[in-house]
């Protein structure tokens, strides 16, 4: 699981305020605990007011959560009640990360969400893994189109905003986006991903900030004697040395970068930065880090770990769980029905969860943090009109789940592309490739918890969900900017995963990663703090 | 042993001479059959070796989630073979097209690219032709120099060719090392033929179609098959110049299943995925789908391949 290992380290290491992929910044402070920073943006964000009507069957106690539905509720209405556009074009440039989706002339679904704004959306896409070049080129090229994603870590992002973007702040800050009630109803944290130099840059794809879930072969666990919901870190072990069975081919887990994540988080220290009175401490720099990467040394000496660990792919870890090689592994908290759904073909397969737990007693265990925004959406700089115009487009992409327009974007029309089957929209074929068009990334609402048919996968999904979400790691970086960090952030944070898979693997001491993050301070990390510094001096309410 | 100029006639009488085994000399001697085993099991090893991954390939694009996860991986044989991930790439028609766009580019940019490459190649190995120096330095500086990614897409975008197919072409159609390797293999060619052309009064057109040309169906064939598989291949120009999704090739459709099916989507599960078969089995149906053309041409210009290669590489 890169989730929680190489992103929390990595990209916690280069989150800063970035739009980040999905996971960046791992949040933060063992000292405070609470959710954010408070003051960044404190006086640009706009107000958060439940967008949608549709009743959850399981409503969740954050504004950063999602709610669970057992069925599509029943009778959808529109969300908006008058069409957008009058006739006009709106050109957007994003990313995707499904297969190419059948172009409008073939496609009733676009051509009915063309009709049904009332005008033309035009959305030219890249794969979300090539989506820094085409970004590249088409600033250079100078033709910006109406709408562009801000995705993935991009150099000189705040003078670019202000060179070719609309500020949005006086459309959407406080109570004005109550002009765009479907705005409205994305969290508060997520806005925050948008926020550079105090003023609001663009409309966020809104996530649930849960990067990354261990997961636990549950049939395996049971009969064994082994704690299958350990409490402690010694608990913890006792349950990976005893899942361990080299003559049988079996071993705890193949992540052993991501089984540090999980005890750093269980010493309460953070993904990336802390910040106390102002001054920014990375989490590398703690000495709880240490103690953490010190015991999971402890681990892999024990040989808990699969061979192959440190080098797998995702895909090969989650065969190896699948097939209980590792009963363990690390995975997106988004792929929760996929693990459901590889081992259905597996006799006696039940899954089950890791929650964080505690070090010892006197601990206190954070959640990781993922980023609340995968990306966000710039509006190219207009006139007044139009730029209203536009948000009206994005508040249009936004309802939320349970409205027509939700059905229409996800599912298409009743009977061409899905039918109702009880009360759950069910997708035909044709409508699994006309779907793919990639609404969601130029706009959506906040992600809902829907499994049709699987009750206890929704309940169990939301479950996780409400236990993470109050413990999740604060993370002060969000709404900052360092240009060091999206620069080099990426390369230091690498040559730390080095060094971290050195030690993993029994190549080089523990004691080797206070050389490695002195090199790290040296080639920019402290560069990155004091930018960190200054940029949270100036981000607070004026 | 033999003579050139030995005919057919010599060669059967010198057969007759040696009817049994004992007479011929040592290198053709009966093998002793260890020996024949062992060449025979060292050729085996070497066959599978090339084999097994192939079959693995076309097996796990067959096989059902179940073998795969069993399998940790590729599966060599799967109990219950579907054709799911095919179907599953093909369907929805953007596959198709995209295939004959690739189709329509590889075939028009390999017949550019080799009529330019074969005419710049015959002029700079003409000696005396014009500017011959500059031209070819020029064309040796492409190779150490690129413009890289933005300056291209800023000329592309100039010249006007932003969402034309002609973007895949024009800007790639001639390649250096290309006209090196056929530069080479015309400066082979014994200046006396090209020499008595011209006396009987042929121009330049006429001895390159002529006289050189008939000459180098290897290196041709070989220069032919570097381009159409750069053209076949070639993903990158399409997503920087083709906004439009309806006109992306091949390869770059492809692309979005593979790279964009992440499933364990730590960043997002896609829209698709829960519909989707295994992803190692849509990985491998699509590797499979694009070497079928490669292996559909290679046999025939295979013969020309190594030789053409050989010739004009070595002595460049």
């Amino acid at each position: 699981m890169d989730a929680f290992s190489r992103r929390t380290l990595l990209r916690g290491l280069s989150a800063a305020a970035v739009a980040g992929a999905a996971g960046s910044a791992l949040g933060c402070s063992a000292k405070t605990t609470t959710g954010t920073s408070g003051r960044i943006g404190a006086d640009v964000l706009p107000t958060f007011a439940n967008a949608g009507n549709a009743e959850p069957a399981l409503k969740s106690a954050s504004p950063l959560g999602m709610s669970g539905y057992f069925e599509y509720p029943p009778n959808p209405v529109a969300s908006v009640s008058k069409p957008p556009l009058s006739g006009g074009q709106i050109s957007a440039l994003t990313y995707t990360f499904d297969p190419v989706a059948p172009g409008k002339s073939d496609n009733p679904l676009w051509q009915e969400v063309d009709k049904r704004l009332g005008g033309k959306l035009d959305i030219t896409y890249a794969p979300a893994a090539d989506y820094a070049q085409r970004f590249a080129t088409t600033v250079a090229g100078g033709d910006l189109p109406d709408l562009v994603s801000i995705y993935g870590s991009v150099q000189q992002l705040p003078a670019l905003l202000k060179a070719k973007f609309t500020d949005l702040t006086e459309y959407l800050s406080g109570d004005a986006v109550k002009d765009y009630p479907n705005l409205a109803g994305l969290s508060t944290d997520s806005w925050r991903k948008t926020v550079y130099g105090n003023a609001l840059w663009g409309v966020p794809i809104a996530r649930v900030p849960i990067p990354s879930v261990a997961w636990i072969r549950a049939d395996l666990v049971a009969g064994t004697g082994l704690p299958a919901q350990p409490k402690d870190i010694g608990e913890f072990k006792a349950l990976l040395k005893g899942l361990t069975n080299e003559r049988k081919s079996r071993w705890a887990c193949g992540d052993p970068g991501s089984t540090l994540t999980m005890i750093a988080a269980s010493l309460g220290i953070p993904g990336s930065w802390s910040e106390d009175g102002g001054k920014f401490t990375s989490n590398i720099e703690l000495e709880e880090y240490e103690k953490a990467l010190a015991d999971t040394r402890e681990l892999a000496d024990a040989g808990v770990f699969h061979p192959d660990g440190l080098v797998a792919s995702n895909n090969q870890r989650n065969d190896w769980f699948t097939n209980g090689t590792t009963p363990i592994v690390f995975g997106g908290y988004a792929g929760w029905s996929k693990y459901e759904m590889w081992g259905a073909e597996v006799p006696g397969f039940k899954l089950g969860s890791l929650p964080m737990f505690g070090y010892d007693a006197a601990s206190k265990p954070v959640h990781p943090r993922g980023s609340a925004a995968q990306a966000f959406t710039a509006v190219t700089q207009a006139e007044p009109d139009r730029v209203r115009e536009v948000l009206r487009v994005l508040d249009w992409l936004a309802a939320p789940f349970g409205s027509s327009e939700y059905l229409l974007r996800n599912f298409g029309i009743e009977g061409q592309t899905f039918t109702f089957e009880g009360k759950d929209p069910i997708v035909n074929s044709r409508g699994q490739n006309l779907r793919l068009v990639p609404f969601g990334y130029v706009s959506g609402p906040t992600l809902a918890i829907y499994d049709p048919g699987r009750r206890d996968v929704a309940q169990a999904r939301f479950d996780y969900q409400e236990a993470a979400l109050p413990i999740l790691a604060p993370d002060p970086t969000q709404g900052l900017y360092s240009e060091t960090d999206a620069a080099k952030g990426l390369q230091l944070g690498k040559d730390l995963t080095d060094t971290r898979n050195g030690i993993l693997a029994g190549r080089a001491p523990v004691s080797s990663w206070k050389a490695a993050v002195t090199k790290w301070r040296n080639g920019g990390g402290d560069k990155i703090r004091s930018e960190f510094e200054q940029a949270f001096s100036e981000a607070g309410p004026k | 042993m033999t003579g050139l100029l030995e005919t057919t006639a010599e060669r059967r009488a010198r057969r007759n001479r040696h009817p049994a085994s004992d007479e011929r000399p040592a290198w053709m001697g009966r093998q002793p059959r260890w020996a024949t085993a062992a060449r025979g099991g060292l050729l085996t090893v070497a066959c599978l070796a090339v084999i097994v991954p192939f079959v693995a390939v076309v097996m796990t694009s067959l096989a059902p989630q179940r073998d795969i996860s069993a399998r940790g991986g590729l599966v060599l044989f799967t109990s219950e073979p579907s054709l799911a991930a095919y179907r599953a790439v093909l369907s929805g028609g953007v596959v198709t097209r995209a295939l004959s766009v690739s189709v329509a580019v590889t075939a028009v940019g390999t017949v550019l690219s080799l009529a330019c490459t074969i005419m710049l190649a015959y002029a700079l190995s003409r000696p005396g032709s014009l500017l011959h120096k500059p031209i070819l330095l020029m064309t040796l500086f492409t190779l150490l120099f690129n413009p890289g990614m933005i300056p291209m897409y800023l000329i592309v975008k100039q010249l006007g060719l932003i969402d034309n197919l002609a973007a895949l072409i024009l800007p790639v159609v001639v390649n250096a090392f290309n006209v090196i390797v056929m530069r080479s293999f015309f400066l082979e060619l014994p200046g006396e033929l090209t020499e008595s052309a011209k006396i009987d009064g042929a121009g330049e057109l006429r001895i390159l179609t002529s006289i050189v040309l008939p000459l180098s169906k290897a290196v041709v064939a070989v220069v032919g098959l570097f381009y159409a598989v750069a053209y076949w291949n070639a993903f990158f120009s399409a997503l920087l110049y083709l906004p439009s999704p309806e006109k992306w090739p091949l390869q770059l459709v492809l692309r979005t299943f593979v790279v964009n099916q992440t499933p364990l989507g730590t960043d997002e599960l896609s829209a698709s995925t829960e519909s989707l078969p295994p992803q190692a089995s849509i990985q491998m149906a699509i590797l499979v789908m694009s070497v079928i053309p490669i292996l559909i041409i290679y046999p025939f210009i295979q013969k020309h391949f190594s030789k053409g290669l050989l010739i004009g590489a070595v002595k460049g």
